[in-house]
């Protein structure tokens, strides 16, 4: 199943840096598309079917938490798979990341971290899958 | 200055060169900023206190810096891809130290990355590595609260 991905993050090397190691890893994307807030995030969310999206925290506008809610509580997106990629050091917020139903993953990450995030979080992919 | 803090600031840097970017810095002499020519990125936080953290490159090729962590020697970025990086590397050691010194319950919100002049303030933590044939200055100031031992 090729999956239709959301990379929001405001910065875009860090966006490419996530598309090109889900791509090396031989993960079938289909869509990609990006954001660079929680506000572009959320539109692209209510224009396009995603299976997963990849949400920092530490963004201009609207930031990756307050996304994360707003996706929890629309009925169109509280069940979208969300894997939280950030710097963030703070268990605090950690905590609160997942009490959303999302997996955390910290900048800066291994590649092979970043594809067993992703695989746990839509629910593990085949061999058949990997491209 | 405190130890502690500069030990943090160095561990913080080093590591995140390395796992971010592929560079291999060195600690080397200096507990100010040199004169020179060179690019400031920094990153503020605000939470239990309030402060900023520096980066400036000197002599570095940040170009370099950037198409090592996109793991792509062949394309030409340009100048807001280049900063954009540099950028994220400034946010991501500000966000891996802080917990380092300010405890890991602590919630603290980072600002986006800004380019400005230097300001001549004085700074609470200061390193200065070694890299790519130039020098990266780590630099980090409380403004106002207490965080490492420093308080203003």
């Amino acid at each position: 199943m090729a999956l239709n991905l959301l990379v929001v993050d405001d910065s875009l090397v860090m966006r490419r840096m996530i598309i090109r190691t889900l791509r090396f890893a031989g993960l079938p994307l289909s869509a990609v598309h990006e954001a660079s807030e929680g506000g572009e995030a959320l539109r692209k969310l209510a224009e396009n079917d995603v299976d997963l999206a990849l949400l920092d925290l530490n963004m201009p506008g609207m930031n990756g938490m307050t996304t994360l809610e707003r996706m929890r509580d629309d009925p169109r997106t509280e069940k979208v798979p969300v894997v939280v990629v950030s710097t963030e050091g703070s268990e605090t917020r950690i905590r609160e990341v997942k009490n959303k139903r999302a997996r955390f993953l910290r900048k800066p990450f291994a590649p092979e971290d970043l594809v067993a995030a992703v695989a746990d979080a839509i629910g593990g992919f085949d061999d058949d899958d990997v491209e | 200055m405190t130890t502690t803090l500069n030990e943090e600031l160095l561990a913080t840097s080093v590591g995140v060169l390395e796992d971010l970017c592929f560079v291999c810095p060195d600690p080397t002499d200096g507990t100010t900023p040199k004169p020179g020519d060179g690019i400031t990125v920094q990153v503020g936080f605000r939470g239990p206190a309030r402060g900023r953290l520096a980066l400036r490159f000197v002599g570095v090729p940040q170009q370099d810096i950037a198409a090592a962590m996109l793991g792509d020697d062949d394309t030409v970025l340009s100048t807001a891809e280049t900063r954009d990086a540099i950028g994220e590397v400034a946010n991501v050691i500000c966000g891996q130290l802080l917990p380092r010194i300010a405890g890991d319950t602590a919630v603290f919100d980072l600002d986006p990355p800004s380019f400005p002049e230097p300001d001549g303030k004085e700074f609470d933590g200061f390193v200065a590595l070694a890299a790519l044939g130039g020098r990266i200055e780590i630099a980090f100031r409380v403004e106002q609260g207490t965080i490492a031992g420093v308080t203003r």
